[in-house]
């Protein structure tokens, strides 16, 4: 060993046993490890989701929302749903399905609604359920019916059927009495969700009225006025998160569920448009079909109750078991 | 350490991860899913009344062994189906009286009133439902004076005659229509209110399917109990108010709340808010059938004066211009 090699080994000795050099790495290690801890304290403490719901109520379009909300019970990260709704109602099925979604959430983790235009009939029976509903002064709520389209169609010379009914479905009596239990309901779920806040009793609600967003907020039928923004704060407020991400929930046409973070643009199907079906047309072939929508339906094949001679049409609207 | 004594420590440490993620797996139940249900007590058959109609009985009636002659107005674009009567026109041909049909004669010069008024002079009761177009004051005239002698009338329209009507017919390009029933209504003492009735508290099966009561005791309303009608329009009369809806009843345009006239007489005319009750779909539904036998019994009981509406005095031009057509060679109407 030559000691030119022994005396830089006694320096590197020395080095590594000084105490800078200690420090040194213990910074370098710190600083690797720094990231990881501060993501574990400084994190938000959950996540609420915002689902949109602003189309008319097809099964199409009921399906992408009803996935949002399996996917916010599943998924651990999300601890609250706000609902931002705009939506005049749809089919009565496809609004009491959509209840039923919202109502299983909501035994889950908050729920908050906010209410932009139209929250009416089936849009109302949607968000029955939410722990709060806000509003704008503006927006529109309540419609709290069904109606049908009913056609009297007896069998003909030139077909032959295996019963008086086989056409219709039934007598015009019959469709009446099946609105009337859809509309018991209907208002019942009303009753159910909001009877502690509504000042309307069951008969005045069942005149299917629509109310202005500050009415509603008088009538109960809605919590406050407030945006969605307010919606989020109050989801995470009553799901107790301090510190909170946001996200919108969204879904291709008629492809799987998928997260989109921080995106507000993303196309929606129009609803009304790809199922048809909802509004008795399925193809060539038109069916007696029951509502729970506010508003008309192109070629709808509707008889207002005074005029029950041949088609029949009904609405829903929203509550909380 | 020889090879294979590594091999059996690889499969040991192997062997106790996948079993150590497996138990925890079970001991953290995860994958389990909850079996959803839908327990909504309001969903629940239990929970909905279903609506029932109370079917039965006939339509039975006494006469005076008379055979009488009803005339049905189908000359003024009513809106009368051949279901909309027929339990009211079987029951009359079963009991041996004779139902005629009032059409508006196809011929260039005809003059309805004059048409009208002969049929009405060999009859015995008119049956006037849902005109479209209007009565002449003439017609009117004629029917006034029919009733004045004895004829029994019957009048029956919905909402639509007074209001909604008058509008389809302006679109439609038929003759005006406005106020198209009172022309013949009112000079026997009787209107027709536009708009429906109904009742959101007490129905039968849709809150325009209402109950009607009698509200004074009178042959027409004897032995009945309540009556069901559909969206019925109010009746006023200078006469006597009949049937009365229940209390709670509302209407569709003022949205007031009482008990409105629904069935009312006025002389020897009747008039009823809704045509519909007597249709084969609804002639049975509660009182219905009671209270058509009754106005049945009305009609057929009068001892109407032969000979009237008498001829008037263009009656009687009318009349000698069409015997001087017939024995002359026919002409082109002059302009």
């Amino acid at each position: 060993m030559t000691p030119t090699f022994a005396s830089l080994r006694n320096l590197l000795g020395t080095v590594a046993k000084s105490y800078v050099t200690v420090v040194i790495v213990a910074l370098l290690v710190s600083a690797s490890l720094a990231p990881i801890v501060w993501g574990s304290t400084s994190n938000p403490d959950g996540t609420v989701a915002v689902i949109e719901v602003d189309s008319t109520l097809t099964e199409s379009s009921a399906e992408r929302i009803t996935d949002d909300l399996q996917e916010a019970r599943q998924n651990d990260s999300i601890s609250a749903v706000v609902l931002d709704v705009d939506s005049p109602g749809g089919g009565v099925s496809v609004s009491e399905g959509l209840y039923l979604a919202v109502e299983r959430t909501a035994e889950q983790m908050p729920v908050v609604t906010s209410v932009d235009s139209t929250a009416a009939s089936g849009g109302y029976y949607m968000i029955a359920p939410s722990d709060e509903i806000y509003v704008k002064p503006g927006s529109i709520v309540g419609s709290i019916g069904v109606r049908a389209t009913y056609f009297d169609v007896p069998p003909t010379d030139e077909q032959i059927t295996t019963g008086p009914d086989k056409n219709t479905g039934g007598t015009e009596t019959e469709y009446k009495a099946q609105v009337e239990m859809m509309r018991q309901a209907f208002v019942g779920t009303v009753i159910e969700h909001r009877g502690d806040e509504l000042t309307l009793s069951e008969t005045e609600l069942a005149y299917a009225k629509v109310y202005t967003g500050t009415k509603s907020v008088e009538n109960g039928l809605a919590d406050d006025i407030g945006d969605t923004e307010v919606a989020i704060g109050t989801a995470a407020d009553m799901a107790g998160l301090k510190d909170y991400d946001t996200i919108e929930m969204e879904s291709e046409p008629l492809s799987g569920t998928s997260l989109i973070i921080g995106s507000e643009n993303g196309d929606r199907p129009e609803a009304s448009t790809v199922h048809p079906q909802t509004y008795g047309r399925y193809g060539a072939v038109n069916t007696p079909t029951f509502l729970a929508l506010w508003g008309s339906v192109d070629n709808e094949r509707v008889i207002d109750a005074t005029e029950l001679e041949r088609p029949v049409a009904n609405e829903t609207g929203g509550d909380r078991p | 350490m020889n090879v294979r004594s590594r091999l059996v420590v690889f499969a040991t440490v192997v062997l106790v991860t996948v079993a150590s993620v497996g138990a925890a797996g079970l001991v953290t139940n995860h994958g389990m899913t909850a079996q959803p249900t839908v327990d909504q007590q309001q969903f629940q058959p239990s929970a909905i009344d279903a609506p029932t109609v109370d079917r039965n009985g006939t339509i039975a009636y006494d006469d005076d062994g008379e055979s009488k002659t009803i005339v049905i107005d189908v000359a003024h674009s009513n809106d009368v189906s051949e279901e909309a009567l027929e339990p009211v026109v079987s029951a009359l041909t079963a009991g041996g009286h004779t139902v005629q049909y009032h059409e508006a004669s196809d011929e260039f010069d005809s003059d309805p009133a004059a048409d009208l008024n002969e049929t009405l002079r060999g009859a015995d009761a008119l049956i006037v439902v849902e005109p479209e177009t209007r009565y002449t004051a003439e017609e009117a005239a004629g029917v006034s004076a029919f009733a004045d002698a004895g004829g029994r009338v019957l009048f029956a329209a919905g909402p639509d005659s007074g209001g909604l009507g008058g509008l389809l017919g302006l679109l439609g390009g038929t003759q005006p229509t406005g106020d198209e029933f009172a022309a013949v209504t009112s000079p026997v003492g009787i209107a027709y209110d536009t708009g429906y009735l109904y009742n959101m508290e007490e129905y039968e099966n849709n809150f325009q399917s209402i109950y009607a009561t009698p509200s004074t005791d009178s042959g027409l309303t004897d032995g009945v109990d309540r009556v069901v009608f559909d969206g019925p329009t109010p009746v006023v009369t200078d006469g006597q108010t009949l049937l009365t809806t229940l209390e709670g009843t509302e209407h569709s345009e003022t949205r007031e709340t009482g008990a409105y006239s629904v069935l009312a007489r006025s002389g020897n005319a009747i008039a009823v808010g809704d045509p519909g009750f007597m249709s084969s779909t609804n002639y049975n539904r509660a009182d219905n059938d009671v209270l058509i036998g009754n106005i049945l019994e009305f009609l057929v009981t009068g001892e109407k004066v032969p000979g009237v509406p008498e001829e008037t005095s263009a009656e009687r031009d009318t009349g000698m211009k069409a015997e001087s057509a017939e024995s002359s060679p026919p002409q082109l109407p002059s302009t």
